[in-house]
This record gives structure tokens, C-alpha cells and sequence, in this order.
């Protein structure tokens, strides 16, 4: 193992995010960090062990890394005064024409033009960075390294001073490279990385042709601790970026345009998990890809405007494989920005969506808003009966329905089923203001009703029940102890 | 207990690994805690008038902050500060400065080397002349042509604060590859629990004269008049009103109507966070003309620069922070520098106040130019060249002509 830390000595990073230019760089990219390592070896004019030991980093691959979330200076616009000035040429003899007497006045410093420049900063909550690489260097190496890191100076900005140097213990990263689709995409250093930088510098131009991988946080090594449903509790975080508000009813409408968007991005041939369908074309039996609408609900002033989809992946699929299938509908282009996902259903409504990055998104497009583990679960969009119940004792009926439905998913039965027209989180219509399912049988409508589940023990999410689970319909969030609720709902019974 | 700064502590900080010198420094408003201070504002136009917000986590709670003094800012603080000491007390400093007091100017002045934007490569000091040649095409000057990391020495003679604030030789003839020196200094003031407040601003009139009394109109000797017939005529032969359309308010006369906008903020406390980097300092060389290498002489050389950086952040704390209108700050707190090393290891600490920074830096010259280092002992006065001195004229004879407040017609 061999660790490299950075720490940021003025308490903040200044340095532009390559994918928006407004915007600061966090956490900095692996390749950054090599790069400063490079000029500090080029620039001091290292010795050779060091070429080497830079030789053998660049060949390690994608670092983990451990860095805190960050915040984000605004963005402004400074004035900073140029150097291109010169005096205008004035015949010996002649009056200077105001003019003139203008642009020559630039050359003194109170007069001198300025260049709007941005300098985008990010304040990290700990201003610490670690690299963490698994392979063991040689003893010469990493002496090395360390007397290279020893010569670093800014990673970013030349504002952005640092203190680097080789870290015996860091601590578990909490970034690491993924197969998968990653909420960040990071430019690392690959074999070859020294020589082009000094190959670019040589002939005055920039360094170019970065490697990009994918970064998330790290699956939690042993299984839950709790149990979950049978889709994988990291859900894909999806915002709206353009396109009008549209509530919690116009779901099904959302998600069929996104699923038909995502199987059209899908490297052929597109695998059952994704389009839900066998290869003979009929619905599929086992889990597949689901689409989740993030709405604004249960606080105040919520009126259940989606701010997003999630899309929540079936545990069984491989991370490498999902990568492979959703990358290039949800993913990241190659210049490190997130792609712009277009959805549009005739003239009724066009959305972009694009991979949520932020690290303090909204609570709606916060992936543990839908799956941290609570013992209580409400609907945010109507539970879908696939069977009508019958006859007498209607509500046992359909509380039993719904809580076989649990076992479908892979959650636990529940102790305690609601069941109601309305939904305790404020902001999500009514049942009856939900477009239904009809039955492919004879069209006829399946019956749909809000609730609220209580287990015996806290389960993980996503919660998703019912016909319409994988279109977003059955979609229950967590009631977190002690949270507000409201209407149609008699507290007191023992849940 | 911190110990107190000496030369010894910089010049085996500079000889050993440490990182970084680092001093974080508390501050109050003068008017007393909660008093409001004025941020800078950025942008222009619609977008003007912006502070710097960021919300920053201290001890498991987020604050609100405005940046209260830029890096840049600060730079240009510590660079006049120690361009004010070389002018009272005889520092030592190399100074280079175009004079404009000697040509009997309306307004005379002078700018120096501590003063130009762009430090000794400033364009304005490129076009001024050395004995009658550009400064740059004069002997002392067409030594900055060879200026680089790996080659120091003329200009830490000629401008030491270059090495330390940075440098960018942009217009030499190398364009952008000309010589670029990474700054080692890196200073900034925060607001902490910035919360904001507004601004009213109105003016009463004590002549109580209202807007009919006017129109004004201007005279030929660039007063103001409410004769029609003794007006200054256009081209067309009519009477010249003042400003726009002769409201006496143009004339700086009348009521302005009281209003309230946003500004400004209260804070718990200002931060002032200043580092000087050392490795950005040992990577420069000092090596004789022949390119002969001289350890001895890099050491010394980066001791008086760390001694010089060290000086000018305790100048500027010592003055209090008198940042601009309404937002001056006084210390709290002693001026302890930490100085980093192994991570993980507490750093040591060290008081600086400003006469011991004075001493350390004296000293570290001295021994630099005993280790045969150039130091320019005084100072270089450049003539402004011949275009510059007439344009500048012109500009202030208009200026004094014209009545308070209107812009040179450009």
C-alpha cells in the first residue's frame, strides 16, 4: 500500500473544474495531483530516481482516494489589470488628441485595463487529500516520491499552496475507481503521463489527452447489516436541468419516455435488467431496471414537483455491467462533464436530465432520502394492486395483497399496514389524482390506494411495490423518527 | 509558549523539510464586535456589487463567510507597507521608481517597483527611460531578459518582492513563455457568521435648494451660473448646461432622497490566514554570472526572502486592517507563526512582532550581500518617456479645467 497526502495550506483549493470553467475543481483529480508532482520533479530538475519513481506512479492506475465534501466560494468576477499596454505614437510637435492622451493614460495604474478572470475556490471540510494506491513501491521509489512530494508546491491556482508528502496510515478512502456508472468522473495519469507532459511543455502547449474514470463511494464491504429490498440501495441520482415543473401525476409519463430514452442508449443487444423484457418480448420475470420519481414532498410548503428520476438497479447486475449499459445514456462525455439526457413526448413536454454531482443536492435528489432504514414507510405514489380484491372485508383484502407484495422485493413482511386515499407526506396528490394502470386483459383499471408500512425491524430501501414498482408507482419513502406527518392518519395506533 | 522568531528558526526551516510558515490571526471591527464592515464588491454593471460569500464547517457547524481582503489585495498591502518603511526608517530595499515630480505636473507623483501591477516587468516601467535608453534595453534592465527559477540573482537585487508576491515576464520577447516566478506568499481575510445588513444612504441639504430653482448653466472659467446671458456657448451658440440638463444636483447642490439597498455585514470575527511556502523558495537558484551554482549564497538569498515575507505580514498586521471605507479591523490576538513540518506532529510556534521582523530582515540582507548576493542600495529613477510626460500633462490640465465631476472626454 502507499499513500500520498495533500493538505491545503490557506484552508481552500483554487482550482477550475475542466468541465465548467466557473466552477472549482473538487475533489482534485488524481492526474492534477500527478501533475504537480511532475513540475515539482521538472522544475527543481530531479534526479533520475525521481523520473523513475514517477515512471513506476503512472503506471499504478486509478488511486483511492479519501477526501471531504466541499463547499463553494461564489463565483466572481475579478478585475485583474493587464500588461499588452503602450504608449500611442504622437508626432514631435502635435497636441495629443484626447484620444491619445486616453490610451496613453492606460500605462499608468490607475487607468490600466483590466481582464475579467475567475478564480473558482472550494473549501473542503478538511482541507486533507489522500491518494491511496494498493501496490507496495520499492524502497528506493518511495524515497522518491517522498522527497518529490517534499518539493510540491500548489496543486491548482499558485494561490493554492500545499504541503504533500507520503502517508504511512491514511484512512479508509471514501472514493474509489468503479466499473459502474460513478456520481463522479475524475482524470487520472496513465503510462506515459510524464513523458507527454515534458513532450507539451517542450513545445509550448498544454497538457492534453487525460484518462477519465469513474469514482463513487465504496460498497460497504460486509452485506447490510439491515435488511433491504433486492435493488441496490445506491440509487442513481438523475435531476431535472431544463424542462417545465411537472408533478408527482405526470409519472408514468416521465418514466416510459426515460425508459424508452435509456434502452435506446443501450449498446445493443439491450439485456433483459434494462428493457424488462425477454428476448421473446414478453415481460420479464426477474428484477430489472426501475425508474423512481424524486418528488418534493413532507415539509411546509412542498407542492410534489419532481425535481428528478432516480433509477434503481437490481443488486444481481454487476457493477461493470451496469456501467456498461447506462454510461452512455447517464454517464459522463468525454471532457469530464455529465451528459444531457433529452427526453421529449411530442409537444406535452421536453426534459434534460443530467447525473446529479452536487455534494448537497436537494433532500429530494439525495439517494438516502429513499432508502436509509427506517421501521415506517409511506407511499409517494400510489401501491398498484395486480390482482382487484373481492367481495367482503375489502381493506384486509388489500392489506394483505400489499403485504405479500414485500416478499416480492426481497423485504421482510410488514407488522402493520395503512391504508388510505391520501398520503401522510404533504405535497403528493391523492390517490384518485393519479393516472391508473389499466389491465392488458380487458382494460379494465387496477385498483390503487396510498399506505403506510411499519416493520418489526428498520429495512433498507428503495421501497418500490405493486404492478407499475419498476415505472414508479408503489414508491414509499422512509418515515424518519419523530418527523411530521399529516392527515388521514390516527397517530396513535400502535404502528 | 511560543518562543520568539529568529534568523537561526528560518534559516534551518529553509535548510530542513518544513512546509510552510503559517500565521492565523483573529480580528474585531474597530467599532467593537457586531459592528457592520463593507466587503469588497465585484462585477460590473447589472452583475455588480457582489461579495464573495462561501459557507465554510467549523467544528461540526456550517458558517456563512465573506471574503473580506483578496489574495491580490493583500499582496499589494504588504508590498506598499514595505515600501513605506524603506521610506520612513531606511529599510533596505531595492526599489526601481518612474518619477513624475520633477516636470513641474499639476499633480506630481511616483510609481514604483513595489507599486506597478506587474512589478518590475510592469509595461509601465518597460517604456520608461534609463539615461536616455527603455529601462529594459538599459544595462541593468536587459538582465531581466535571463531572469528564471534556476536563475534568480538579478532579480532579487532588483526586486525581491518578485519573488516573493510572483512575476510573469508576459510582454518580454519571449511572450508567454517568459519568465514566470510562482509566488511564496499566499494571504487572505475572511468574515465569520457573515450575516448581511443594508445601507441607506440620503443627503439634506442645509440650503434646502430645490430642483426649480435651476437650470444651471456653465461659465467659461468652469463655474456655474443662473444667468442665461453669461453662459459659456456651444458650437451652435447656445447657452451649456451643467451635467445633462442643469438640475442643481448635478452641481452637487439639493436633497437626495433617502433609499435603502443592501450592504455590508456583520461578522463574529475576521480571519486573517498567511503562509509562506518554502519550498516555493528553495526551488529558486541564485548562481553566479557563469551559472556557477553557490549553496551557500541560495540559502542565504531564500533566508532574506522568507525574512522579507515574514516582515511585510507583520507590517500589515500591526497596522490593523484599514481595508477601505468602513471596514477597518484591529487584532485580537498576538502574531504567532506556526511552521509546519511533519504532518501529524504539532507544529512549533513563534511570536513575530514587527521591530523583531525588522532586526531578523536586516540581518538576513546583510548576510545575503556577504554571501556575495546584488542588492540595489539605491534606489533606480526612471524618467517617464517623452509621450508619457505629455500625455500625463494634458490629462491633468483638462482634469483642472473642467468643472467637479466631469469625466475627460475620451
Amino acid at each position: 500500500m502507499f499513500a500520498i497526502g495533500i493538505r491545503y495550506l490557506c484552508g481552500w483549493a483554487m482550482a477550475t473544474d475542466p468541465a465548467d470553467r466557473r466552477r472549482p475543481e473538487w475533489p482534485p483529480h488524481p492526474d492534477r495531483i500527478y501533475m504537480a508532482l511532475a513540475a515539482a520533479y521538472f522544475e527543481t530538475e530531479g534526479e533520475d530516481a525521481e523520473r523513475d519513481a514517477l515512471d513506476w506512479l503512472e503506471r499504478q492506475g486509478a488511486p483511492a482516494m479519501w477526501a471531504s465534501d466541499a463547499t463553494e466560494r461564489d463565483a466572481v468576477t475579478v478585475y485583474v489589470p493587464v500588461n499588452d499596454v503602450s504608449l500611442p505614437m504622437i508626432r514631435r510637435g502635435s497636441v495629443p488628441s484626447p484620444q491619445q492622451v486616453f490610451q496613453g493614460l492606460q500605462v499608468l495604474p490607475e487607468h490600466r485595463p483590466r481582464q475579467a478572470r475567475q478564480f473558482p475556490v472550494a473549501v473542503p471540510l478538511e482541507p486533507v487529500v489522500f491518494l491511496v494506491w494498493p501496490a507496495e513501491p520499492p524502497a528506493s521509489v518511495k524515497n522518491s516520491l517522498a522527497s518529490v512530494c517534499s518539493k510540491v508546491v500548489r496543486v491548482g491556482h499558485s494561490a493554492s499552496l500545499v504541503q504533500a508528502w507520503v502517508e504511512e496510515n491514511p484512512p479508509v478512502p471514501n472514493l474509489v475507481p468503479t466499473p459502474g456508472v460513478g456520481r463522479y468522473r475524475l482524470r487520472i495519469a496513465g503510462p506515459g503521463r510524464l513523458e507527454h507532459l515534458a513532450a507539451q511543455y517542450a513545445n509550448g502547449f498544454r497538457p492534453e489527452r487525460s484518462l477519465w474514470r469513474a469514482y463513487d463511494r465504496p460498497q460497504p464491504s460486509e452485506g447490510l447489516a439491515l435488511p433491504g429490498s433486492l435493488f441496490d440501495d445506491r440509487l442513481l441520482m438523475l435531476r431535472r436541468a431544463d424542462g417545465r415543473l411537472l408533478g408527482l401525476e405526470s409519472t408514468f409519463l416521465l418514466t416510459d419516455v426515460l425508459r424508452r430514452a435509456v434502452i435506446q442508449q443501450c449498446p445493443e443487444p439491450v439485456p433483459e435488467w434494462v428493457s424488462g423484457h425477454t428476448p421473446d418480448g414478453l415481460p420479464s420475470q426477474r428484477p430489472h431496471l426501475a425508474f423512481l420519481p424524486l418528488a418534493d414532498v413532507g415539509h411546509e410548503h412542498a407542492d410534489g414537483h419532481l425535481l428528478g428520476v432516480a433509477l434503481a438497479v437490481p443488486r444481481s447486475v454487476p457493477p461493470a455491467e451496469v456501467g456498461r449499459c447506462l454510461n452512455p445514456a447517464v454517464g459522463f462525455t468525454e471532457h469530464g462533464g455529465p451528459r444531457q439526457l433529452r427526453l421529449y413526448a411530442g409537444d406535452r413536454f421536453e426534459w434534460t436530465l443530467e447525473l446529479e454531482r452536487r455534494s448537497l443536492p436537494p433532500v429530494a435528489l439525495q439517494s438516502q432520502t429513499w432508502t436509509r432504514a427506517a421501521r415506517r414507510w409511506a407511499t409517494v405514489t400510489p401501491v398498484v394492486l395486480d390482482r382487484h380484491p373481492k367481495g367482503n372485508e375489502l381493506e384486509r383484502q388489500v392489506a394483505s395483497i400489499v403485504t405479500e407484495a414485500c416478499p416480492w422485493i426481497g423485504l421482510p413482511r410488514p407488522a402493520d399496514v395503512l391504508l388510505g386515499q391520501v398520503s401522510p407526506y404533504r405535497g403528493v396528490p391523492p390517490r384518485r389524482e393519479f393516472p391508473g394502470l389499466t389491465r392488458k386483459a380487458d382494460g379494465g383499471r387496477l385498483y390503487q390506494t396510498h399506505a403506510i408500512l411499519a416493520f418489526a425491524e428498520p429495512v433498507c430501501g428503495p421501497v418500490l411495490l405493486g404492478a407499475g414498482r419498476y415505472r414508479g408507482y408503489g414508491l414509499f419513502r422512509p418515515i424518519r423518527e419523530g418527523e411530521e406527518t399529516e392527515g388521514g392518519y390516527n397517530d396513535s395506533r400502535a404502528l | 509558549m511560543p518562543g520568539l522568531m529568529n534568523l537561526e528558526v528560518i534559516k534551518e526551516a529553509l535548510a530542513g523539510t518544513a512546509g510552510a510558515f503559517r500565521c492565523i490571526t483573529e480580528y474585531q471591527p474597530a467599532g467593537g464586535p457586531g459592528d457592520k464592515v463593507f466587503p469588497p464588491t465585484y462585477g460590473e454593471g447589472d452583475k455588480g456589487g457582489v461579495y464573495a460569500e462561501e459557507d465554510r464547517h467549523v467544528l461540526g457547524q456550517n458558517v456563512h463567510c465573506v471574503l473580506l481582503d483578496s489574495v491580490q489585495s493583500q499582496a499589494n498591502r504588504m508590498e506598499l507597507a514595505l515600501l513605506e518603511e524603506w521610506e520612513k526608517h531606511d529599510v533596505p530595499l531595492p526599489v526601481v521608481a518612474v518619477d513624475f515630480t520633477s516636470y513641474g505636473l499639476p499633480k506630481p507623483f511616483r510609481i514604483s517597483s513595489l507599486e506597478a501591477p506587474h512589478r518590475i516587468v510592469d509595461a509601465l516601467i518597460r517604456d520608461s527611460e534609463l539615461d536616455g535608453v527603455p529601462f529594459r534595453k538599459s544595462d541593468f534592465g536587459k538582465k531581466l531578459d535571463a531572469v528564471d527559477v534556476r536563475n534568480a540573482t538579478t532579480l532579487f537585487g532588483l526586486c525581491p518582492t518578485a519573488l516573493v508576491f510572483g512575476m510573469w515576464d508576459s510582454t518580454s520577447g519571449r511572450g508567454a513563455l517568459g519568465a514566470r516566478i510562482q509566488r511564496a506568499l499566499v494571504s487572505e481575510i475572511v468574515g465569520f457568521d457573515a450575516s448581511a445588513g443594508v445601507r441607506t444612504s440620503s443627503r439634506i441639504d442645509p440650503t434646502q435648494i430645490l430642483l426649480s430653482a435651476g437650470p444651471l448653466y456653465q461659465t467659461e472659467h468652469g463655474g456655474w451660473t443662473l444667468a442665461e446671458s453669461e453662459a459659456k456657448r456651444d458650437k451652435n451658440k447656445n447657452p451649456v448646461k451643467v451635467g445633462k440638463s442643469g438640475k442643481p444636483s448635478e452641481a452637487n447642490l439639493g436633497n437626495v432622497k433617502p433609499s435603502i439597498t443592501s450592504g455590508g455585514f456583520t461578522i463574529s470575527k475576521a480571519v486573517q490566514t498567511s503562509v509562506l511556502s518554502l519550498p516555493a523558495l528553495r526551488r529558486l537558484r541564485f548562481p553566479l554570472l557563469d551559472g556557477t551554482a553557490r549553496p551557500q549564497a541560495d540559502l542565504a538569498a531564500r533566508t532574506a526572502l522568507a525574512a522579507q515575507a515574514l516582515y511585510a505580514v507583520a507590517l500589515v498586521r500591526e497596522q490593523g486592517a484599514d481595508l477601505r471605507s468602513r471596514c477597518l479591523l484591529l487584532p485580537t490576538q498576538p502574531f504567532a507563526w506556526e511552521l509546519l513540518d511533519r504532518p501529524g506532529e504539532p507544529p512549533q510556534t513563534f511570536d513575530l512582532p514587527a521591530a523583531i521582523g525588522r532586526t531578523i530582515y536586516q540581518q538576513a540582507v546583510a548576510e545575503a550581500k556577504q554571501a556575495g548576493l546584488p542588492w540595489l542600495e539605491e534606489a533606480i529613477v526612471l524618467k517617464p518617456s517623452a509621450n508619457l510626460l505629455a500625455l500625463v500633462r494634458k490629462s491633468q490640465e483638462l482634469q483642472t479645467k473642467l468643472p467637479e465631476g466631469e469625466p475627460v472626454d475620451a
